[in-house]
């Protein structure tokens, strides 16, 4: 019932919002921001107080029915991962709203960000399939409005469709999986329903389930994006200034997807494809980062490199092993917050300088330092510099998949080269150098110094300490490998080793 | 029992009193007023028993829930239409008057053909609810492409009559009936159809196809859509449709009509041939009621998916898209209407740039029909395409399910367009004045497609036969 | 029994020292900002000092501090967590000590530059880094330091940021370290693999047991961990980075690229050993890598005109006798040398860096010349550092530390003659070298208007490490002059001793022999430079070691410009174009298909009609 509430206050403050926006802006600001800090300090205290709560059955549960024709509940639970997604995706709103707190009809964009926000909430809460899926495409309407609205104006129009289609698809084909699914179900069991936890319990013959695991890992490839799936991204990154921040907090769910449903639904086809799956990841990595290094539109830089993190989350994803899977928690918030960042300092450089093409900047440090400094901060984050998130996350995860294939870490790990060599080229033209910009240029006003310091010290504190999140996510992480392991093909190639790590101690 | 058919009395009714008041008083307000007060008292008495047993009238007509609920639908579509379309009309300098009886008599044929339960009703509604059509569609005397798209659509659909009666003549000869049921039996006792009963068939489907605008008899619909005024193209979208369909429905479903392989491959080709050439068509349009043309082509594809399913789910999926769609393409088309400005309709989709900008309203439910009609979450096209999966998943139809799912990524692109400039902004735009009343009804028409793209869990369930 | 010193002060300080200048830095005055670059790195040496107190009385000693768990898997838990065993503390004293009086002559040196309070907190982060990096007790944290300098480096060779050459080479230095590095870290995954942990001890401890002997387990753990090493010390394959990060100011060539980050390399190997000692393949190959970087580098160094590029090549040749040492398993050996070194190369560079500012920036050697009148401090000093760098017998530290190495070279039992050889052909090469530079820049005639003169600032250090560098040799004699080691003897407790082989040749005559050949190198030089007038000459040969044998171009065509061509090729991302080329066509069809509705009635009739025969024709079918 509680988990309801989040959605609920988030809704009012949409609602509110849109209303009070026609006799006060300011006024419909500060009720999305008070709405989100309600919905933020419930689910952290939920965080703190639940980390133990399972899926689908916790005392926290609302579950209603809401289309009884075919069977379909209203049924949202949480346990650790989801609440700390969820305040995750909560703290990067409060970000974002801030951000655009100057944006002209403010009504509009808090109604549609709430509105995104209560969508993706809906996506880590729903335990009923076609509720999850429809969370899963609620979210790009806002979505959509909002790029659509706050265009970036040298775009042409349409530039949001790409997005929309690669999205849109991907889900009706997972729509279509989901329904074999329940069919194959309810002809089993004679029970129609999408209720994650029934459905989990399905007898599937392998090439069936293979297929309709297909069907859902798609939707999720296509969201996080994965090479060859990544089109949408770029178009989106130049659609919209807005578009970073949103696709930030929404590209998460597509690793979501694949840890809670994918597989546990489909453990053994999931073995099956962990190879594929792999090798994509790879490529991704190189691939993006190969592309970030020589595009010139650093909002395009934020995109490949983002793809290319998504790259050591597809790996560590189908490693299968506690290590890598924290390492994909780890790097989804990292990779969110440091591309955030990048994208952040990307709209700050457009309003001083009106353009985003890094060969037209330079010497940016003669002139506004603390910009600079955070934009090498920035840099130094996404190559994977120790002592900040991305490195805790690349590292678990390159240590988790090496357990299980040496190749494929080692691949992922040139990756590493790549990085540095592309977020240093972003130092290399905007900062340093012969300054050649507009003679008037400002530093960091206070708001944007607060959010990047804010990002920082995230980036900081999740690099130095891991325990926030490694423990949150503990237990329900374990319970699916458990589920995972007991799969007779579980065993991967060459993972001798992957056992000892986690069953013997500490040697002394 | 009266009750059951007060409805059809009450238009009847409506329609002789308007004839008399226009013949002796024209007013155009007193007129739609008339007409309004007819339509919205044969609604409530539609509520008084829409929770009563099925009921035959002389074997001619049958008030179920089926034919409750299209009815009530159909006749808040009028209503819609009528208040929408009044200052519409308002813009025409003579003879507003007489669009209303046309309109009442075309939706009394309408509601012959949704409670047909014998060929010949269903032929007599057809006429009943064409023959004005073609009035209706060349209402504009003055306009060369409405005076145009009225006589093409006459002659067309004067060719498709011929051989819906041939059709239906051949029927007779074969199976010695006219009554659907009867008909239905005597299909379900022959196991090979013998091929003058197939070629009967076939003139019958092709008649209906050409009503439902379906490849390859959708030809005349981008001209007729774009020629006709705004409301009446709302009307022949939504309503002009749903008679054809329900009757079709109710064949397929009492008959096993639609397990004789041909016939059930014919389905199938006009179905996958809809959606192709309907998206497909619409991509390179630029003109948003030619656009929405090609997309109903497409509509009436899918929706031929619910009916290949059968079943309770093909049934409640057919019932609930169709529903859907007639809202939703009245939501589009109405807004037309109440943008166009002296007798000039915004043709073009740049026509609709600042649109949320010049009136928040119209904007928000013309986004909300297209992206309804998108099949867009949030709206009510969003959950009507998934109980249409659902169905179509349902009996294994995995070919039409997975073009569905293509086309309407297809289908997108051109959505898409219509919405995104609907979004720009400018300094200074000129704002459109909204008549109070057909504000509200807008209103009532998004909140609609909202709720049933939230909620539609209490309206699926009236579906439930 | 204090085992819970607050050892992790000492990398605290300089941090504290960094936040400070980096936060309030442009709030505070020029003498502010060096008292807090130079107090932070003090007192963390003065605390250094207070806790050696505690090896006086056993050198096997160790002290141990965790801060708290930075990540925890299951068993797996790399805590931060510190420690300071005999090794440690030398490289603590040295970095601290030699940091310190590097900050101090900074104070200086940078005084007219822009960004003073920049230079001082890069500076403070650069030694906090360091200090992490001897001080982990735990390989995962070793990375973080080891990152953690590389960072430091890269900033502070892109000093000058204004011009874009230097942030080239900054790049350059750190992308080619990273390289290492990235080898560095898949040992670690390996470890890890094998280990279940990365705590040093626990992996010294177990790792005979764990790898085994000999095993080719045990040999791709060594090569891995010496793909980070030479990474950063710049030895073969990857020394290309050093010569140019001499964009760096002075000071900075001085502590990182010659005292302490170049050296980290072999700090890992030693600290590692038990690692290394295991697989003998890998043991040959850090000494082949040693002795063939140092010959190399050292010719190289005989081609320059940059005296800054002279001294770069100067510190390459060294480390490589240090890793030569460690090859052999002279462990203290190679760390005994690397104090020295740390002495006299940032003397040398120090000095050379007061000789830059007092010409305006004039790194030519051949633009120098008949400076000794002008700056006898800086001259004689600088003698002093470069008797030790040419390995002066008796009279220069250098000379007893190379000499052990040279002489292990031969007597370990890794070692053997062709090892010698190179390092004494090295010892030779390097007094060559070094007293051209000695003559080019401080004999002859003046060609360059001397500006300005050092102040006190400036030369107090260098009078300081000059002493350092001329007595810091004593502590370890050569056995059979003096039984004093007492240098290898404190380290014995973290370092095995050496092993020699039983049948040798008398150690006299060899070291004779070095010994010949230094004061050879030296006479040599004396003909060359100072009887003639020395002028600089290019020819193909010459061109080839002053560009140090073209490695920069041969890795250019291998590996920058394959890359980057795939980059630009690839920059519109070709999947992407694929994906709208389809939409494209899709269109184009819909175009086409529109033809069909053409408006025309009589068309619209005939294809109502085709369809009806469509239709019946195929149900007919």
């Amino acid at each position: 019932m509680i988990l309801s509430y989040i959605i609920l206050i988030l809704i009012a403050g949409a609602v509110l919002a849109a209303l009070t926006s026609r006799w006060q802006n300011r006024l419909s600001f500060y009720i999305s921001i008070l709405s989100q800090l309600g919905a933020f300090g419930l689910a952290l205290g939920l965080l703190f107080s639940a980390s133990h709560i399972t899926f689908s059955q916790s005392i926290y549960d609302l579950n209603i029915s809401w289309i009884p024709v075919i069977g379909a509940n209203l049924h949202l639970s949480a346990d650790g991962l989801s609440l700390l997604l969820i305040v995750f995706t909560l703290f990067l709103g409060l970000i974002g709203s801030w951000l655009s707190k100057n944006l002209p009809q403010p009504g509009f964009f808090h109604f549609q960000f709430l509105i995104l926000l209560a969508g993706i909430n809906g996506i880590f809460m729903a335990a009923d399939l076609l509720l999850f899926f429809f969370f899963w495409e609620m979210m790009l309407v806002p979505m959509y409005f909002l790029m659509a609205r706050y265009r970036d104006t040298s775009q042409s129009e349409n530039t949001p469709f790409k997005f929309l289609f690669y999205t849109q698809v991907s889900g009706l084909i997972m729509l279509l999986g989901i329904l074999t699914l329940f069919f194959i179900h309810g002809r089993q069991t004679s029970i129609y329903t999408f209720e994650l936890s029934e459905l989990i319990n399905t007898t599937l013959p392998l090439p069936i389930s293979l297929l309709i695991m297909l069907s859902f890992v798609l939707a999720f490839l296509v969201k996080l994006p994965v090479i060859p799936f990544q089109g949408w991204m770029p178009a989106a990154f130049s659609a919209s200034p807005l578009a970073v921040i949103l696709t930030g907090i929404l590209v998460k769910t597509g690793a979501y997807g694949i840890l809670r449903l994918a597989i546990p639904l489909f453990p053994e086809a999931s073995v099956l494809f962990a190879p594929t799956a792999m090798a994509l990841g790879v490529v991704t990595i190189l691939y993006a980062g190969f592309i970030a290094y020589s595009s010139n539109d650093i909002r395009r830089i934020a995109a490949y490199s983002s793809i290319s993190h998504t790259g050591f989350i597809i790996i560590g994803l189908y490693a299968f092993n506690l290590m890598s899977w924290q390492g994909v928690i780890y790097q989804m918030i990292a990779s969110a917050i440091s591309v955030g960042g990048l994208a952040i300092l990307a709209e700050s450089l457009y309003t001083r300088t009106q353009t985003y093409d890094i060969t037209q900047m330079g010497g940016l440090w003669s002139k506004a330092s603390v910009f600079s400094g955070f934009g090498l901060f920035i840099s130094l984050a996404l190559l994977g510099l120790p002592a900040l998130a991305n490195f805790v996350a690349e590292f678990l995860i390159l240590a988790g998949t090496f357990q299980q294939s040496i190749t494929v870490a080692v691949l992922a790990s040139l990756g590493i080269v790549v990085a540095a060599a592309y977020s240093l080229r972003i130092v290399q033209k905007v900062y340093v150098g012969e300054y050649k910009g507009p003679e008037q240029i400002s530093d960091f006003t206070l708001r944007e110094k607060l959010i990047m310091g804010i990002l920082a010290i995230v980036l900081v504190v999740l690099g130095m300490y891991s325990r926030p999140i490694t423990q949150t996510t503990e237990k329900m992480l374990k319970q699916t490998l458990i589920l995972d392991t007991e799969q007779p093909t579980y065993q991967l190639p060459d993972n001798a080793a992957s056992v000892k790590l986690f069953s013997n101690p500490q040697i002394d | 029992m009266f009750v059951a058919l007060a409805p059809f009395y009450v238009i009847l009714v409506t329609l002789l009193v308007v004839m008399l008041v226009v013949s002796f008083y024209r007013n155009h307000f007193l007129t739609a007023l008339l007409t309004f007060a007819g339509t919205a008292l044969a609604f409530t008495t539609l509520l008084s028993h829409c929770n009563c047993l099925p009921w035959w009238a002389q074997d001619m007509l049958i008030t179920d829930s089926t034919t409750n609920i299209m009815l009530g639908i159909s006749l808040l579509i009028t209503l819609v239409i009528i208040i929408t379309g009044y200052n519409y009309f308002q813009q025409i300098a003579d003879k507003k008057e007489e669009y209303y009886l046309l309109l009442l008599s075309s939706l009394l044929g309408a509601m012959v053909m949704i409670a047909a339960r014998n060929f010949v009703t269903f032929f007599l509604g057809l006429e009943l609810l064409s023959i004005p059509l073609y009035a209706m569609v060349a209402y504009h005397r003055t306009k060369r492409e409405s005076v145009e798209a009225g006589i093409k659509y006459l002659l067309l659909a004067g060719a498709s009559t011929a051989a819906l009666v041939f059709g239906l003549a051949i029927m007779y000869g074969a199976s010695g009936t006219m009554d659907l049921y009867t008909f239905a039996i005597y299909l379900s006792q022959l196991h090979q159809m013998p091929s003058f009963v197939l070629v009967g068939i076939g003139l019958f489907l092709g008649s209906i196809a050409f009503k439902l605008a379906l490849a390859p008899f959708h030809v005349w619909t981008p001209d007729v859509y774009q020629g006709a005024p705004a409301p009446v193209t709302a009307y022949l979208a939504s309503i002009g449709k749903a008679g054809a369909f329900v009757f079709l429905l109710r064949l397929v479903q009492e008959s096993n009509i639609s397990s004789h392989t041909p016939i059930f491959y014919i389905l199938v080709l006009l179905s996958i041939a809809s959606m192709l050439v309907g998206n497909l068509l619409a991509l390179g349009q630029t003109q948003v009621k030619r656009i929405l043309a090609f997309s109903s082509i497409a509509h009436m594809g899918y929706l031929l998916i619910a009916l290949l399913a059968g079943g309770n789910n093909g049934y409640q999926a057919g019932m609930f898209y169709l529903v859907v769609y007639m809202i939703s393409s009245v939501g589009a088309f109405s807004s037309i209407a109440l943008l166009s400005q002296n007798q000039r309709e915004p043709a073009g989709v740049s026509e609709y740039s600042y649109l949320l900008q010049r009136s928040p309203l119209l904007g928000s439910v013309f986004v909300a029909s297209v992206f309804s009609l998108a099949g867009m979450p949030l709206t009510a096209g969003f959950i009507s395409k998934i109980y249409l999966a659902l169905a179509g998943a349902g009996a294994a139809l995995w070919t039409l399910v997975i073009l569905l799912v293509i086309n309407s990524g297809i289908g997108l692109y051109y959505y898409t367009r219509m919405v995104a400039v609907v979004f720009k902004t400018q300094e200074t735009t000129e704002k459109v004045r909204v008549p109070i009343l057909s504000g509200i009804a807008m209103a009532i028409v998004l909140l609609i497609i909202v709720w049933l793209g939230i909620a539609p869990g209490g309206f699926l369930y009236w579906l439930v036969p | 029994m204090n085992m819970t010193q607050p050892i992790w002060i000492l990398p605290a300080l300089p941090f504290v020292g960094f936040l400070v200048l980096a936060l309030a830095g442009r709030y505070l005055p020029k003498k502010g900002i060096a008292a807090t670059g130079i107090g932070a790195i003090a007192l963390s040496f003065l605390y250094a000092l207070y806790l050696g107190t505690a090896f006086l009385s056993d050198p096997a000693h160790r002290m141990e501090f965790t801060l708290w768990e930075w990540i925890r898997i299951d068993s797996f838990v790399p805590s931060l967590s510190l420690s300071i065993d005999s090794l440690t503390y030398i490289f603590i004293l040295v970095i601290t000590g030699v940091g310190g009086l590097i900050h101090w002559y900074s104070a200086e040196y940078m005084a007219e530059e822009e960004g003073y309070a920049r230079f001082f907190a890069y500076m403070n982060l650069f030694v906090g880094f360091m200090l992490t990096l001897v001080m982990a007790s735990n390989l995962l944290v070793l990375y973080l330091g080891w990152e953690g300098v590389g960072l430091c480096s890269y900033l502070l060779i892109g000093f000058f940021y204004r011009d874009p050459a230097n942030n080239y080479a900054a790049r350059k230095a750190f992308i080619v370290t990273r390289i290492g590095d990235t080898a560095l870290l898949i040992g670690l995954l390996l470890l890890i693999r094998e280990f279940g942990t990365l705590d040093i001890q626990t992996i010294s401890n177990n790792a005979t047991s764990v790898l085994g002997a000999n095993t080719a387990l045990a040999t791709a753990v060594a090569l891995l961990l010496l793909g980070g090493a030479v990474g950063k010390s710049a030895q073969l394959p990857l020394q290309v980075w050093l010569p140019d990060a001499m964009a760096g100011p002075s000071p900075v060539s001085a502590l990182i690229h010659a005292a302490t980050m170049v050296t980290a390399g072999v700090y890992l190997v030693a600290r590692t050993h038990a690692l290394f000692i295991l697989s003998p393949l890998a043991m040959q190959t850090v000494a082949i890598i040693g002795a063939l970087t140092l010959l190399i580098a050292a010719i190289s160094a005989l081609f320059q005109y940059d005296i800054k590029r002279v001294l770069a090549y100067s510190t390459i040749s060294q480390i490589g006798y240090m890793f030569l040492a460690l090859g052999v398993g002279a462990w203290s050996a190679a760390i005994f040398h690397f104090v020295i070194h740390a002495f006299f190369k940032a003397l040398l560079f120090l000095a050379a860096g007061a000789v830059i500012l007092a010409l305006h920036h004039e790194q030519n050697m051949f633009k120098m010349g008949g400076l000794y009148k002008k700056l006898p401090t800086i001259f004689w000093t600088f003698l002093i550092g470069s008797l030790s760098l040419a390995a002066l017998p008796f009279i220069s530290g250098g000379f007893f530390s190379k000499d052990s190495i040279i002489w292990y070279a031969l007597a370990s039992t890794n070692g053997n003659i062709l090892l010698w050889t190179l390092a004494t052909v090295g010892a030779f090469i390097t007094s060559l070298y070094t007293f051209r530079m000695i003559f080019i820049t401080f004999f002859g005639t003046e060609k360059t208007h001397v500006h300005y003169i050092p102040g006190k600032t400036m030369t107090i250090p260098l009078i300081v490490l000059a002493i350092l560098t001329t007595f810091g040799g004593y502590i370890e004699l050569p056995h059979n002059i003096a039984h004093v080691q007492l240098f290898s003897e404190f380290l014995s407790a973290s370092l095995p001793a050496v092993s020699i082989k039983s049948t040798l040749p008398p150690e006299g005559i060899l070291q004779l022999v070095v010994a010949i050949l230094s004061l050879a190198g030296i006479g040599l030089a004396y003909q060359l430079y100072y009887k003639t007038e020395p002028t600089y000459k290019t020819s193909p040969v010459r061109q080839f070691f002053l560009q140090g044998w073209n490695f920069d171009k041969l890795y250019d065509t291998l590996f920058v410009r394959p890359f980057v061509w795939v980059s630009k090729t690839n920059a519109s991302d070709a999947i992407d174009e694929v994906f709208d080329y389809v939409g494209l066509q899709l269109k184009k069809l819909g175009n086409t298909l529109a033809m069909s509705i053409n408006g025309q009635i009589n068309w619209y009739l005939a294809s109502m009609v085709i369809g009806f025969i469509i239709l019946i024709v195929f149900m007919i079918w």
